[in-house]
């Protein structure tokens, strides 16, 4: 940090500061000389937080006063944006496949990637965290498993739920995704931790993998309570469309 | 041990800035934030400790900051600087909402202008917009790789299949030279031409940008371009 602008020992409140002073706080973390110059600049180019943010890298890099620092530091807003989450947690309890499946639309809605997302949930299935994955393919759950486990060990939950979104047309799960669902449960059974459902999400609706008969995935899994159609009731092979 | 340390945070730097933070796990992106707080420590068992004790990213960024000095290694100005990225976050997802739209050419141009006020390298830049005139993508390509490379057209296309519901349009920006189209500015007009009516998605117009000023194909009715009528 070279250019301490702010008073430590008396910040000024994030709601007192105007966007420009908030960015010119952040960037005074970074290498560049002068980062009021420098704020007052992009915003002068870009206008508002999330066009700087989202501006192409190539075009920040071609201003002068910006260095690397000041552009990663501008560039991980977008990044942490994209993982972190406005949720609301109080009172949302995901103890149907209804309400799971509403859920995790709403979460997943308007993915440009496929996302993948987990859910901890406490004993009456009320939402206890959230951790959103790195974005990518379904083979992105295998290649998280140790993040999930980890996740689910740190909220301390017994309960857990995953969800992606597909950007194609269908819902019907890929092998991959049933290989990597299987994955996660054989590294969650040995410390008592159940996958309760896999929702699969896209613009035009979510299935539960709970649900979806002739997979023979969750029929070992125990439900804890967990409300959903019978398989039994969908007796078919999982529909070539969904 | 020093010397193997900034290696470790030049390469982790250079990775971000190549893959947009693409393949960062959640203690990667803390770690790589955390090198602006504390410029000689190994942030990485930080971010560990931070994830740990709160339990995710998002709970790490909406902690207070006195929750963040729990965490061993978290001082007064690195909790004050996870809170400033939680809070620039919020601003970022708030104003994401609402879109750039434009009413006019003018105000297109304008805009225009103004991002490339800075610029100081040839690029073209190609600028998707919705139905309603919104801006949606924006995304640049050096203009030497668009000239020279062999992988130009794969480029073009790539970016311009990042939007297929959108129309868009290119603005080819040579900060030093007036905005005169040339032979080049024409022959990356037409392959972009070409790569639209392949898609077949709207090309909008073709710009050059120069010495602050701002060329349009379309205004001057020019490579086929309908010229805007006085009411646009």
């Amino acid at each position: 940090m070279n250019n301490p602008i702010h008073n430590i020992e008396n910040p000024i409140p994030m709601d007192n500061l105007t966007d420009k002073e908030l960015l010119t706080e952040l960037l005074s973390y970074t290498s560049c000389k002068d980062p009021k110059k420098l704020s007052e600049l992009l915003f002068d180019s870009f206008t508002s937080i999330s066009a700087i943010a989202a501006s192409d890298k190539h075009l920040l890099q071609t201003i002068p006063e910006l260095t690397e620092d000041a552009l990663i530091m501008i560039k991980l807003i977008p990044v942490f944006s994209s993982r972190t989450n406005t949720i609301r947690r109080n009172g949302i309890k995901l103890n149907t496949s209804e309400k799971a499946k509403d859920f995790f639309r709403s979460v997943l809605e308007n993915q440009l990637t496929e996302n993948f997302i987990a859910v901890a949930v406490n004993d009456k299935f009320a939402v206890k965290s959230v951790m959103n994955c790195v974005s990518g393919t379904a083979g992105g759950v295998v290649s998280s498993c140790r993040e999930i486990v980890s996740f689910a060990l740190n909220c301390g939950t017994e309960k857990l739920f995953i969800a992606h979104s597909h950007t194609i047309n269908s819902l019907k799960p890929s092998a991959e995704d049933i290989v990597a669902t299987r994955s996660l449960m054989t590294a969650l059974r040995p410390l008592n931790i159940t996958l309760i459902d896999h929702i699969i999400t896209n613009d035009s609706g979510a299935v539960s993998m709970r649900e979806l008969s002739g997979i023979d995935l969750f029929d070992k899994e125990p439900d804890c309570g967990y409300i959903y159609e019978p398989a039994a009731k969908y007796l078919q092979k999982i529909p070539d469309t969904l | 041990m020093k010397y193997l340390h900034q290696n470790h945070r030049k390469r982790m730097r250079e990775r971000f800035i190549a893959t947009d933070g693409a393949g960062f796990v959640d203690h990667e992106l803390l770690e790589l934030l955390l090198f602006s707080a504390i410029p000689r420590i190994n942030t990485n068992p930080i971010a560990h400790d931070l994830l740990s004790d709160n339990g995710s990213i998002s709970e790490v960024l909406s902690a207070d900051t006195d929750t963040l000095k729990e965490t061993k290694g978290i001082g007064n100005s690195s909790a004050r600087l996870i809170s400033l990225m939680s809070e620039a976050c919020k601003r970022y997802k708030k104003s994401s909402g609402s879109k750039v739209r434009f009413s006019s050419h003018e105000e297109l141009t304008e805009y225009i202008c103004s991002i490339l006020s800075g610029c100081t390298e040839s690029l073209c830049m190609i600028i998707s917009l919705n139905g309603n005139m919104e801006l949606v993508h924006s995304e640049t390509i050096p203009l030497t790789d668009l000239l020279y490379s062999k992988d130009s057209t794969k480029k073009l296309y790539t970016i311009i299949l990042k939007d297929t519901d959108n129309r868009f349009i290119s603005v080819i920006c040579r900060p030093e030279r007036l905005p005169l189209p040339s032979s080049g500015d024409h022959k990356i007009t037409k392959e972009i031409c070409d790569i639209a009516n392949a898609l077949k998605i709207e090309y909008l117009d073709s710009m050059i940008f120069g010495r602050g000023k701002l060329f349009s194909m379309r205004n001057e009715g020019a490579f086929g371009f309908p010229k805007i009528s006085p009411n646009e």
